[in-house]
């Protein structure tokens, strides 16, 4: 359990699985913060568009997790979406296709979303399509008491070039010390397992520049399932709503597993984060279970 | 007589600190040279995912469109020689990322060496001219 892979509580018989997610002391002020509630929820891995046994209607199950995320109450504040929008595509116009129905379909719950790229959105054309439809590779937005980082760790390689680093550097520096940070990538920044591609070649740079901060959080996707990493600061997965991966180990080729056609939402959802009394509650929401439930690294 | 021949070393070993030493000016440390075994480091972390861990195309990772990454070890012609290896795992080319932007020129040089090092009929490295503890020796010139 203290290694803190997944660390998972589900309820059985139900699609929900409850996340205790206590964040620890931020060391701050915290009878300011008490006072601060925020809502966000975290989605990912949508491919949208995907044809094939991993999952025979990946729309379905977004739309299913877009539906559980539209009845929640409170209502989230804000959106967070680690990448992966699409399905990669050759075609350009398939791509176009592919963003502008994503984006009217979460632009239709009318909560504010910020999106990371994925490999998939950027395949093709380094991300120029993603940046017109979606918005920009990197960027910084405050959202209430939240200050939200999106990086790009994907469109050219699993890395983040130096003029990205540079940036986010400055942009961090100019906080105060007690901002609450939320730092979003499709691939983990911590080397989570290199043979699938599950890290950030320089991805340390961050976490350096991360260092004097206490209320941060790093947020991706990529992989497919829960997963719960103290490295540096804590490190979370977004649950997919395409399809589930296995968990890292064996030295095999990486690939899904083919979802039955009896349960095609197993292990999808989404995670929901509530910025309440100065810390952080996330539950994980699953459409069905996941098959592995505690994952041991 | 044997207490004699033990005091030797002892005496040596006093007033060694006092044996006059010639001060030689210290040249400055040479960087370490690009070598094979560094570029299989940086290859373990950097490309076995797409490029498979023998480096013959048995990836782990399939590209976003299904296709694996060519394989590195039955490379034709001057695709196989340093400096064009030096340059593709640089600049990089399609999917292939430009590793330039976050390795130095000798990681990248060790990388070429161990990329031409996969392939059987490779020639044998001689080192970089120029570079003092490596250069060419006259008789590959
Ligand atoms: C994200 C996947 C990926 C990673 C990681 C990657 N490569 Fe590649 N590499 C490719 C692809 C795809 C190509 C084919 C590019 C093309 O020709 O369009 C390629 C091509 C190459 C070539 C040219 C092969 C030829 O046929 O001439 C070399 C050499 C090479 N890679 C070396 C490396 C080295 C060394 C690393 C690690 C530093 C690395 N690659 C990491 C995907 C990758």
């Amino acid at each position: 359990m203290g290694t803190g892979w997944t660390r998972r509580e589900l309820m059985r018989g139900s699609a929900v699985a409850l996340f205790a997610g206590f964040m620890g002391p931020w060391g701050i002020s915290r009878r300011a913060r008490a006072a601060e509630r925020f809502r966000a929820v975290h989605l990912s891995d949508f491919h949208w568009g995907y044809r094939g046994p991993w999952n025979r209607h990946p729309e379905a199950s977004l739309r299913a997790v877009l539906e559980r995320v539209r009845g929640l109450s409170p209502r989230p504040d804000l959106m967070l979406v680690t990448g992966d929008l699409i399905q990669a595509t050759p075609e350009s116009s398939q791509r176009r296709e592919r963003f502008q129905q994503v984006k009217s379909l979460l632009d239709s719950l009318a909560i504010p979303w910020v999106a990371v790229p994925g490999e998939h959105d950027t395949f093709g054309d380094g991300g120029a399509m993603f940046e017109e439809l979606i918005g920009p590779r990197y960027y910084h937005r405050t959202v209430g008491p939240i200050h939200i980082f999106g990086l790009d760790n994907v469109s050219r390689g699993p890395l983040l070039e130096p003029r990205q680093v540079s940036w986010f550097r400055r942009e961090i520096q100019a906080l105060s010390r007690d901002s609450i940070i939320l730092v979003l990538t499709h691939a983990p920044l911590f080397s989570l397992f290199i043979p699938w591609n599950w890290y950030t070649y320089n991805g340390t740079a961050i976490y350096h520049i991360m260092r004097p901060y206490a209320a941060k959080q790093f947020l991706f996707g990529h992989i497919h399932q829960a997963c719960d990493r103290e490295y540096e600061g804590m490190n979370r997965s977004g649950l997919p709503t395409a399809w589930p991966l296995p968990e890292p180990g064996p030295l095999v080729r990486l690939e899904p597993w083919p979802q039955g056609a009896t349960h095609p939402e197993m292990g999808l959802g989404f995670r929901v984060l509530d910025w309440q009394g100065g810390r952080f509650e996330e539950p994980l929401v699953y459409l069905e279970p996941p098959v592995v439930q505690e994952v041991t690294p | 007589m044997m207490r004699s021949w033990a005091m030797w070393p002892l005496l040596v070993l006093l007033f060694w600190p006092l044996h006059p030493s010639p001060r030689k000016p210290v040249p400055a440390p040479l960087p370490p040279p690009p070598t094979v075994q560094e570029g299989a480091r940086l290859y373990h972390r950097a490309c076995l995912s797409c490029h498979g861990p023998r480096g013959n195309g048995e990836a782990f990772v399939l590209m976003p469109n299904g296709q694996a990454a060519p394989r590195l070890d039955q490379l034709q012609g001057t695709a196989k020689t340093v400096p064009h290896l030096m340059q593709v795992i640089g600049e990089g080319r399609g999917l292939m990322p430009a590793w330039r932007t976050v390795m130095t020129p000798r990681e990248i040089q060790s990388l070429a060496l161990y990329v031409a090092s996969l392939n059987p009929a490779s020639p044998a490295w001689h080192g970089w001219a120029g570079h003092p503890r490596h250069s060419t020796p006259a008789s590959f010139r």
